[in-house]
C-alpha cells in the first residue's frame, strides 16, 4: 500500500481519529501512524498541528496553498503528505462545541455527575 | 436518532418565520408516516427569493441505519403503497446486501421528500445515494445497480450512455461525485448527478465539455461575483438520454463559519433580489435556537444552492437548514434546562469547616414548593434533579419528593454526609426511586477529612453499607483542597475498596462566609491532572465536575487540541442548569445565590437578565483570564465572581492555574 493509500484508509476509521486527539505528543502521534503504515514526521505532525490549530481554534481561512491538496479528507503540505483531514475537522467540529460529538458526549455526561 | 424527534424540535416554535401553519401539518404527516425512520440529519430546504414558507424535507441514512431502515419499510405499509417506495425498499434491501457491490460503496443514502407532493397527500419519496467511489472509465456497474432498482433497468440502460460521458469527462480533473438521485416523487424521467466539489474555473470547463447549453459566461461572471463569500462549489443536473438538463443548481458552503458571515452573505444575496428580508431573519433565528438538552439536536445551515435557469441567470437561491446530532457552531445555553438542583434544607447536624450553606437559621423548603417545580421540571423533560442540602437526610419528605420526581420521570439524585444512613434507609430510598448516592467525603483518612469536612466516619460508614447492600449506583464527592491533594491516590483506593462506581472531582467554591481558603496551588492541580490523566480504565470512574475548569481544561490539553470546549467546558449555571433554593426561589445556580422572582422554569430560562449576563460572559473576558493561555478551554466558577468580587464579569484572581501560567 501506498502512504498516501494508507492515509487514506487510516482516515475513514473514526474510532482510529478519535484515539489521536487523545494523544499528548507529536511522537506518539508518529508512533500510533506507523503502526498503520502510514510513515511521517514528527515535523509534518507538527505542521498538521499548526493548521489545525489556525484552522478550528482561531477560526482563520486556510490559504489556497494549504488546501489545494485537500483529497479526500487528507492535506498535502510542503514536504510530505499528511494528516488533517475533513475527517479530523467533524470530530472537532463536535467537540469543539461540546456536546455532541463522542467526546463532547464525555464531556457532557462527566458535567452531569458535578455540580453539588 | 428518530425522525420523529428531529420533527418535533422543527415544529416546537410555531411563529417560525421560514414554516408557516400548512408546512407545520406537512411536518406532522411526515413525523406519522416516518417517524420511526433512524438518520443522522435532515435538512430542510426553503426558497430564500419567496415569502412563502414552504420546505421540502429530506434526511440522511448511513450505514448505521441501513438495517433499521429496511426493517422498517418492510414492516410499513409504504411499500405496498407506491412503486416509489418499493423502489426505495429496494435500493436499502441490496445497500444491506454484503455480497452487492452496493453495500461497501454506499455511505450513505438521503431521503427527500417534497412539499408540494406530501402536502396533495401523495406520499412519495425522491432519493439520493452517495457515488463518491465511482471511477472515470468504467469499473461502476455497481452504481447501473442501484440506479437500475430506482428507475427501472430499461431507462437505466437508456441513461447510461450519457451518464458514462458526464463520469468520464471528469477524468483527469481531479475531481469525484458526490451523489446520484432520482426525483421518485416527481415522476421525473431523468436522473440527478452531483460532482464533488469544484472551483469556478473547473466547473465552467466542466460545463463546456458536457455542452451545457445555458450561458456560460453569465454563469462564470455571477460565480466570480461571489467568490468573496465561496471558494468551491458542487453542481447538480439533470442527465437524460437527451443530454444533460438545461436547468442546473450550484450549490456551495460558505468560506468561513459563523453567523455573522452567513448574514453578510444574506445581506449580499438580498442586494441580488435573491433573499427576501424575512428569510434573512428567520435564518437568523433558525441560527439563534438553542439546541434541544434531551435528543441533543442542534441547528445549522448545511449549504446554499442557486438555481440556475436555462439562460444562465440564477432563479432561486435556497438555503439548506439542517437539523443534527452534532453541533456544528459555538452555543452557550439549551433550549430548556437538562437539570436543575433542589436545596431541600438548611439543617444539619455536622460542622464542616467548607460548608456553602449560613447553618445558622435551619429551614426546610416547602414540600408542595418543591413538587411544583418537580411537575414544571417533568414538563421541560429535565433529566436529572439534584437533592441537596444542609444534610438531605433530615428533610421529612425526601422519599415522597425522589417518588415525584421518579413520577414524572426524572432521575433523582442526592448527596449524604453518612448522618443516619442505615440499611434501612437505602431501601426506602431505593423504593422511592432515587437515582445516584453521592457519599461526602475529602479524605481517605479521618485526619485529611477533617480539615474540610465532619463526619469521616459516618462517610466510611455509608459506603460500607452501600457495598454490603450491593447498591447498583454510589458515588463519591470529593472537593480538593490544598491539604487533601496529596491524599487522592489512597482517596481513589479507598474507593475502589469499597465497590464506589465513581469519584467525583470538585472545586471548592467560595463557603457560607463568602470566603476560599485552601484553594490547590498550581502545582498541585498539575500532580491532580496527572493522576486523573494516567489512571486506567476500569470499574472505578474519577469524573471532573464542569466547576473545575481550570482542571478540566489541564486534563483536556492533548497534543492536537485542548478537548475542554463548548458548553461543558466550565461553569454551566443558566446555561444546562438552575437551582431551587430553600426558599422556594429560583437562582443560577446553588453556589450563585441571586434569587428570581418568578416561579416559572420556563419564564426564568428564557428572560431572566441574569441568566443572559452569565451566558455572554465570553464575550467580555477580563483579566486575568483574558490573559490566560487557557482562556478559551476555561470557563470559571461564577460563584468566584460574584461572591468574591460583586460582579459577574470578572475574571477570577484566585486562580492558581493562570497566576502559575504568568509568574
Amino acid at each position: 500500500m501506498t502512504n498516501e493509500a494508507a492515509i487514506q484508509a487510516v482516515f475513514q476509521d473514526e474510532v482510529f481519529v478519535k484515539g489521536l486527539f487523545e494523544l499528548e505528543t507529536p511522537e506518539e502521534v508518529q508512533a500510533a501512524l506507523r503502526g498503520r503504515e502510514v510513515e511521517v514526521s514528527v515535523d509534518e505532525i507538527r505542521q498538521a498541528r499548526e493548521l489545525l490549530v489556525k484552522r478550528m481554534e482561531k477560526g482563520e481561512e486556510l490559504t489556497d496553498e494549504e488546501l489545494e491538496g485537500v483529497t479526500g479528507g487528507v492535506i498535502c503540505i510542503a514536504g510530505g503528505t499528511l494528516l488533517l483531514l475533513t475527517a479530523m475537522s467533524g470530530v472537532i467540529a463536535g467537540m469543539a462545541v461540546g456536546g455532541g460529538g463522542v467526546i463532547g458526549i464525555l464531556v457532557t455526561q462527566m458535567a452531569t455527575n458535578g455540580k453539588w | 436518532m428518530k425522525l420523529h424527534h428531529y420533527l418535533r424540535h422543527l415544529t416546537q416554535d410555531k411563529e417560525s418565520l421560514l414554516f408557516d401553519e400548512q408546512c407545520h401539518r406537512v411536518f406532522e404527516r411526515l413525523a406519522t408516516a416516518l417517524g420511526d425512520i433512524e438518520s443522522q440529519e435532515t435538512i430542510q430546504e426553503i426558497d430564500l427569493s419567496m415569502t412563502g414558507r414552504q420546505a421540502d424535507y429530506s434526511c440522511r441514512l448511513d450505514k448505521t441505519d441501513r438495517d433499521a431502515t429496511l426493517d422498517f419499510l418492510r414492516h410499513s405499509s409504504l411499500a405496498q403503497s407506491s412503486p416509489a417506495w418499493k423502489a426505495v425498499t429496494d435500493l436499502c434491501a441490496i445497500w444491506c446486501d454484503e455480497q452487492s457491490g452496493v453495500s461497501s460503496r454506499v455511505s450513505n443514502v438521503w431521503l427527500e421528500m417534497d412539499y408540494e407532493s406530501w402536502q396533495q397527500g401523495r406520499l412519495e419519496p425522491c432519493v439520493f445515494f452517495d457515488i463518491s467511489q465511482v471511477c472515470p472509465r468504467g469499473g461502476n456497474d455497481w452504481m447501473y445497480q442501484a440506479l437500475s432498482v430506482l428507475l427501472g433497468p430499461e431507462r437505466s440502460a437508456m441513461f447510461r450512455l450519457r451518464l458514462d460521458a458526464c463520469i468520464d469527462a471528469l477524468e483527469g480533473r481531479n475531481r469525484q461525485l458526490f451523489q446520484l438521485g432520482v426525483m421518485l416523487g416527481r415522476q421525473a424521467e431523468s436522473a440527478r448527478l452531483f460532482t464533488s466539489d469544484m472551483t469556478r474555473e473547473q466547473l465552467t470547463s466542466y460545463l463546456a465539455e458536457l455542452n451545457w447549453s445555458g450561458d456560460l459566461p453569465g454563469l462564470a461572471a455571477k460565480l466570480e461575483s461571489m467568490e468573496p463569500f465561496v471558494r468551491k462549489f458542487i453542481l447538480d443536473f439533470d442527465v437524460t438520454n437527451a443530454g444533460i438538463s438545461e436547468k442546473i443548481g450550484i450549490n456551495f458552503g460558505l468560506r468561513r463559519s459563523g453567523d455573522a458571515t452567513v448574514d453578510e452573505f444574506l445581506a449580499f444575496a438580498e442586494a441580488q433580489q435573491l433573499c427576501v428580508a424575512e428569510k434573512r431573519t428567520g435564518i437568523r433565528e433558525w441560527l439563534a435556537a438553542a439546541p434541544d438538552p434531551a435528543a441533543l439536536i442542534f441547528n445549522d445551515i448545511s449549504h446554499f444552492k442557486l438555481a440556475i435557469n436555462p439562460a444562465g441567470v440564477p432563479k432561486k437561491l435556497k438555503a439548506y437548514l439542517r437539523q443534527g446530532s452534532v453541533p456544528r457552531r459555538q452555543f452557550t445555553a439549551f433550549a430548556r434546562p437538562r437539570m436543575m438542583n433542589i436545596e431541600l434544607t438548611t439543617r444539619c447536624p455536622l460542622h464542616c469547616p467548607q460548608c456553602y450553606c449560613d447553618l445558622s437559621q435551619g429551614r426546610d423548603i416547602d414540600l408542595e414548593s418543591a413538587k411544583g417545580f418537580v411537575r414544571q421540571a417533568g414538563a421541560l423533560q429535565m433529566q436529572q434533579i439534584n437533592l441537596s442540602g444542609g444534610e438531605t437526610l433530615v428533610y421529612p419528605h425526601l422519599c415522597e419528593l425522589i417518588a415525584c420526581c421518579r413520577e414524572h420521570g426524572i432521575r433523582a439524585n442526592v448527596a449524604l454526609s453518612g448522618y443516619g444512613f442505615d440499611t434501612e434507609v437505602l431501601r426506602k430510598l431505593r423504593n422511592a426511586g432515587v437515582g445516584g448516592i453521592y457519599i461526602s467525603l475529602n479524605g481517605s483518612t479521618e485526619a485529611v477529612n477533617r480539615q474540610s469536612r465532619d463526619g469521616y466516619d459516618l462517610a466510611v460508614k455509608a459506603l460500607a453499607t452501600l457495598q454490603q447492600e450491593n447498591d447498583p449506583d454510589y458515588l463519591i464527592n470529593w472537593v480538593a483542597h490544598r491539604h487533601n491533594v496529596g491524599n487522592f491516590p489512597a482517596m481513589v483506593a479507598l474507593a475502589e475498596k469499597y465497590g464506589v462506581k465513581t469519584v467525583v472531582v470538585m472545586a471548592f467554591k467560595p463557603d457560607s462566609r463568602h470566603e476560599l481558603p485552601s484553594l490547590p496551588s498550581h502545582e498541585q492541580l498539575v500532580y491532580l491532572a496527572d493522576f486523573i490523566k494516567k489512571y486506567p480504565a476500569g470499574p472505578l470512574k474519577i469524573v471532573i465536575e464542569s466547576c473545575f475548569s481550570p482542571l478540566r481544561a489541564l486534563v483536556g490539553q492533548k497534543f492536537f487540541v485542548n478537548l475542554n470546549q463548548g458548553i461543558g467546558k466550565g461553569c454551566q449555571a443558566g446555561r444546562d442548569s438552575l437551582s431551587v433554593n430553600v426558599d422556594g426561589k429560583l437562582t443560577p445556580c446553588r453556589h450563585l445565590e441571586i434569587e428570581g422572582n418568578n416561579g416559572s422554569i420556563a419564564e426564568y430560562w428564557r428572560q431572566s437578565e441574569v441568566l443572559r449576563q452569565l451566558r455572554t460572559v465570553e464575550q467580555d473576558t477580563r483579566t486575568p483570564c483574558r490573559s490566560c493561555n487557557y482562556e478559551r478551554y476555561c470557563l470559571h466558577c461564577m460563584a468566584v465572581s460574584w461572591k468574591m468580587h460583586g460582579e459577574l464579569f470578572k475574571g477570577n484572581d484566585f486562580c492558581e492555574l493562570h497566576q502559575a501560567i504568568n509568574r
